[in-house]
């Protein structure tokens, strides 16, 4: 058939009146073929999400260690951390204000990133490679090299401080200053998120925002009235995947972090202010080798994501304009 | 050929009143663009010095690290410094295991997720959409729930120190890459499909033969993405690698932290190698990657 | 990794083979076995990655292997594997030990998780190993076997162990070093030096790392090692930390003392290293890491000051590197040949000297040799000959304790909470968690 060989450029013919009842017959049994294109996904959801999924909400119920079989002690593990687990409610609370505080302001340092540089202004593609290239510095290497800049003393970031009168901060010490720190380094890492507002931001009608021009708007006015309401579903997209990822961060507290100030042991920053939960889950999971209890706390965090993310996009909805 | 970019610009700030002159406004637009540019320098700047003081810093002494009033740039380049990193870390052995891992991860995840991402975009069946949902639910299932319970699978059919763990999920659909794909399938004329499906072609030639040529950004973009996740995932790799001999990159260079911590500028020139070939890879394909983004219609 | 019938085969040959033999061996293990046709090849795991151990580790390996290890017909495969950085973390041996990658020997560098790893079943017991090795409790310094032997069970070979001295800058302090606290409140107020309101200087900074320590010191216990029961909300422990407020006060805050901490660029707790406090309490392996690190210090070293009624030369134990049996050990006989090779004196005495550290086994610090090289090991001989040294705490709830016992000092430090309620709340805690670990471990004979 000509229209199945060559390249994907082959003018396509348009369907008629005459060809309805075929299509009709086609699309009847689409269900199998359907089932086959997407076998792949049921496999592996069944494998590796369903039946890991179930394991651990069984294991959520035992206390296992991962050498000797688990032992079923039914609701403990909740109990216990509900009622009488101090540094689980701590690394919720630390959880809950990074990811407050990091993901509108992520949102925000992005989306006006990617305003400015969807202008036409020269050098685009460095710009756009300057903002995305933190993001893929390996989690080792940010984490040393921020140690580094942050210092109290001897750290860049202190002395470009000092230059304008502001004393020293000591950032990875005081436990007032710690989550700034973290708050700080994920704008750093706000890379991923431009670009995907630029592909947003491109996508909008040029002759949108001409009518508007042609009615008076002036910048401002433009962006609130045309450019967000166009793009709020990339919006939304964004909030919602960088709320479920500010609420798992790991690696960068992890290693910054990684010994207490008084040098014994802990994890959490200075009076455990950093310490976050999925830390705090590693802990019980791999250093109190404590599999049953480290479960329940995964599946806590998973009930906390999903309320969050339909609660956002039920919320939100409203405010997100569809084509 | 014009940048897409260039196509969809909006010229904002720069209405133009009825009345005043073409050069005023001109003018306007002129000072709109150099004011950001040179926010959006200034801002760029700031992004990429820690990147500089990595650089910088891989050069220097060891007693010029952390020296007041900060060396800014070394006395002496030490080149040296790359060369002694590289013979303490066997770059190029890593490299290999990494690709390893890295390559099979992007073709499986790619293959995997636009045969699935077709099921959803191009068929009608019952409880598609609802489906789909799921799939999408599975975006929030913190790693965390299924950690230990795949470590015990992949335990008892002796996977462990082996790369499978790592690379058959791959081959398995991946939920963000097939939404992406789902998006981008959707905007194709269904004409297209239909004329096909007429002419007596199975799905699966409508797929193979029309569908995905056309699909060649949206492919690359989750095939990019598939890679930098992979070339970057340093959990995985800790807990299911136990043999240094199949250590990858980013193991390698936590490896190497830990047994040279003292030697920053090292470690610094290390890290920098894991980083170039990434580094080159996004300079590249970035053109191509944000095409691909625009071309799934996020929006949608 | 061979096939499993295969090791099995081997096994049983040289189980029956090398039991016969080592029931006549002595203490040092030469089997003469006939079997030695085919190699077993042992994964060993080390932490040691600093400059001196690594190489020191892997020459100890090397030199099994070429000698007593070709006798045996074992070859040693040595793996670096560091914890991760800042941890004392071991969650590869953990995980891999809980798999059928697990390695067949580990050393650790910390002795924290020892009893927890016992607990838990990660490592098995060396009771018949020992005993046909014709290991003798008489040869070990009491603190040591009570680190390789608790809970019924002999569960690890010592290479050495360590506890703290008292340090002083001699560029500091000149005279004679204080014995009392009055005596060292006074010096400490002394040398403290506030620069326009920044710590430039410290006396003693207590808190960095030596909490066990000061709490001995002032007469407290968190253990009482005969009731085998915890004690940490008992009232002579907050004396060390209303001490510890003391400091705070003189400071100014806490976050003082931190400033004065970060600006050194190397880790937490080398601010004596580096010349800017008077007094700290440090391990034995310091003056080697001086001179390889290229620090000039002046110093001098002695017993920690102690309150009215507390013995001289009290000590606790800080640390030690065991090695241990994995439960899952591919080859657990010919893993021991080679734990009980690196536990004997000769090897011990290697290590120890070259990387100063104390040495478990009596013979190494008799040896004259020892104190010959190591001049200033002799407080440390000290002390141990005056039997006053507190051995770890042998609870599998330890690892917890250690991490919340350092929350516990930042809280009172930073002043969120009193003394008496810091220790409440750990106490509390390590209550909850005995409890719950009491509840799935019903047979575990140790607390």
């Amino acid at each position: 058939m000509a229209l199945l060989t060559g390249s994907g450029n082959a003018m396509p013919r348009s369907t008629q009146r005459s060809d309805r009842p075929r299509l009709a017959r086609l699309r009847r049994n689409e269900l199998l073929v359907a089932l086959a294109f997407i076998s792949p996904w049921i496999v592996g959801f069944c494998w590796f999400q369903l039946y890991p999924i179930f394991a651990s909400i069984r294991y959520s119920f035992t206390s296992y260690n991962m050498m000797q079989p688990p032992v079923w002690i039914g609701l403990s593990n909740y109990e216990t951390l509900f009622t009488g687990d101090p540094l689980f409610r701590k690394a919720l609370l630390n959880t809950a204000i990074y990811t407050l505080f990091s993901v509108p302001l992520d949102l925000f340092v992005a989306f006006c990133f990617a305003l400015l540089l969807n202008m036409q202004i020269p050098g685009r593609a460095f710009f756009r490679t300057a903002f995305y290239f933190p993001a893929i510095i390996p989690s080792v290497a940010t984490a040393i090299l921020w140690t580094m800049l942050l210092n109290a003393q001897g750290g860049l970031l202190n002395v470009a401080l000092g230059y304008i009168g502001i004393g020293p901060i000591a950032w990875l010490t005081s436990p007032s200053w710690t989550m700034p720190s973290l708050i700080l380094l994920s704008v750093w890492g706000i890379g991923p998120t431009v670009v995907i507002f630029l592909a947003g931001l491109q996508d909008v009608p040029r002759d949108l925002y001409e009518a508007a021009q042609l009615d008076g708007a002036g910048p401002l006015r433009l962006v609130r009235d045309v450019t967000i309401p166009m793009i709020s579903p990339v919006i939304l997209f964004n909030l919602v995947i960088g709320m479920i990822a500010a609420l798992q961060v790991f690696a960068q507290p992890f290693i910054i972090f990684g010994q207490s100030t008084t040098g014994v042991g802990g994890n959490g920053g200075p009076l455990n202010s950093v310490l976050m939960y999925s830390v705090q889950l590693y802990n019980v999971a791999f250093v109190q080798f404590q599999m049953g209890y480290a479960a329940a706390m995964a599946w806590i965090l998973f009930v906390i994501i999903f309320a969050l993310s339909l609660l956002s996009m039920r919320l939100l909805t409203r405010y997100v304009h569809y084509e | 050929m014009r940048d897409i970019a260039e196509l969809s610009a909006p010229d904002t700030g720069l209405a133009v009143p009825p009345g005043s002159t073409a050069a005023g406004a001109h003018r306007r637009r002129l000072a709109g663009r150099v004011a950001a540019f040179l926010i959006v320098l200034a801002w760029a700047v700031l992004f990429i010095f820690p990147v500089y003081w990595m650089a910088v810093t891989s050069l220097k002494d060891v007693s010029e690290v952390f020296h007041l009033p900060p060396v800014w740039w070394p006395a002496e380049l030490k080149w040296s410094n790359y060369s002694e990193a590289l013979s303490l870390f066997p770059f190029v052995d890593y490299a290999i295991n990494t690709l390893k891992i890295t390559v099979p991860v992007t073709i499986g995840t790619t293959i995997s997720s636009s045969l699935v991402a077709y099921g959803f975009a191009r068929l009608r069946w019952p409880g598609r959409d609802l489906v789909f949902y799921l799939v999408l639910a599975t975006l929030m299932i913190p790693s965390w729930v299924t950690l230990v319970p795949l470590y015990i699978l992949f335990n008892h059919i002796n996977w462990i120190d082996t790369y499978k763990p790592l690379v058959v999920p791959s081959f398995f659909g991946d939920p963000f890459s097939i939404f992406l794909l789902r998006q981008f399938f959707l905007r194709q004329p269904q004409d297209l499909v239909d004329a096909a499906r007429v002419d007596g072609a199975s799905h699966f030639r409508v797929y193979t033969q029309i569908i995905l040529p056309l699909a060649r950004p949206a492919l690359a973009v989750v095939a990019l993405f598939a890679f930098i996740a992979s070339w970057t995932d340093f959990f995985g790799p800790l807990i299911y690698l136990t043999n240094e001999n199949k250590y990858t990159l980013q193991l390698g260079l936590f490896n190497f932290f830990a047994q040279h911590f003292v030697n920053w500028p090292g470690f610094m020139a290390a890290s920098l190698v894991v980083l170039a070939p990434m580094a080159l890879l996004f300079f590249l394909t970035q053109r191509t990657f944000i095409e691909g983004i625009t071309f799934t219609g996020l929006r949608g | 990794m061979g096939s499993t019938r295969l090791d099995r085969r081997t096994f049983v040959k040289r189980a029956a083979g090398s039991v016969a033999v080592a029931a006549t061996a002595p203490a040092f293990l030469r089997t003469t076995s006939a079997l030695a046709a085919d190699t077993v090849e042992l994964e060993f795991w080390t932490p040691a990655n600093d400059p001196v151990g690594k190489g020191l580790i892997t020459k100890l390996a090397d030199e099994y292997n070429n000698n007593q290890g070709k006798t045996d017909g074992i070859k040693v495969n040595t793996s670096i594997k560091p914890t991760p950085p800042n941890t004392n973390d071991y969650v590869q041996y953990t995980t891999a030990m809980s798999s059928s990658a697990s390695p067949d020997v580990v050393m650790a560098y910390t002795y924290e998780p020892m009893s927890s790893w016992a607990a838990n079943g990660f490592i098995q017991p060396l009771d018949d190993y020992a005993k046909a090795a014709g290991v003798k409790e008489e040869d070990y310094f009491p603190i040591s076997w009570q680190m390789m032997t608790f809970a019924g069970h002999t569960w690890a070979f010592l290479q050495e162990f360590d506890f703290n001295r008292f340090w002083w800058n001699t560029a500091i302090h000149s005279g004679e070093p204080p014995t009392t606290f009055d005596e060292l409140d006074t010096l400490a107020k002394q040398y403290t030096k506030l620069d326009g309101g920044n710590l430039t200087q410290a006396g003693v900074i207590p808190w960095i790392s030596s909490t066990l320590d000061w709490n001995a010191a002032w007469g407290g216990s968190f253990y009482d090692f005969e009731a085998g029961k915890w004690t940490i909300d008992r009232p002579e422990n907050a004396k060390f930390l209303n001490w510890y407020l003391t400091y705070v006060d003189l400071f100014g805050g806490r976050e003082k003392a931190d400033a004065l901490i970060s600006s050194i660029p190397a880790s937490y707790g080398d601010i004596f290293q580096y010349g800017k406090i008077a007094f700290a309490m440090e391990g034995e392996y310091l003056p080697v890491e001086l001179t390889k690190q290229g620090l000039e210090l002046e110093y001098e070293i002695g017993a920690i000051p102690v309150a009215d009624g507390v013995p001289a030369q009290v000590a606790v134990v800080g640390g030690g590197n065991p090695f241990v049996l994995p439960t899952k050990a591919k080859h657990p006989e010919e893993a021991m040949k080679f734990i009980q090779y690196m536990g004997s004196a000769e090897a011990v005495k290697a290590w120890c000297i070259e990387e100063s550290n104390i040495p478990p086994v009596h013979a190494a610090v008799s040896d004259p040799a020892f104190l010959q090289q190591l001049p200033h090991m002799k407080p440390w001989v000290d002390a141990l000959n005056a039997n006053h040294v507190q051995p770890p705490f042998p609870s599998p709830i330890t690892p917890y304790f250690m991490t919340n016992l350092a929350t516990a000092v930042d809280e009172v430090t930073y002043k969120k909470k009193a003394p008496e309620q810091a220790l409440a709340d750990l106490a509390k805690g390590v209550a909850d968690q005995e409890a719950t670990f009491k509840q799935s471990h019903p047979d575990w004979q140790g607390e």
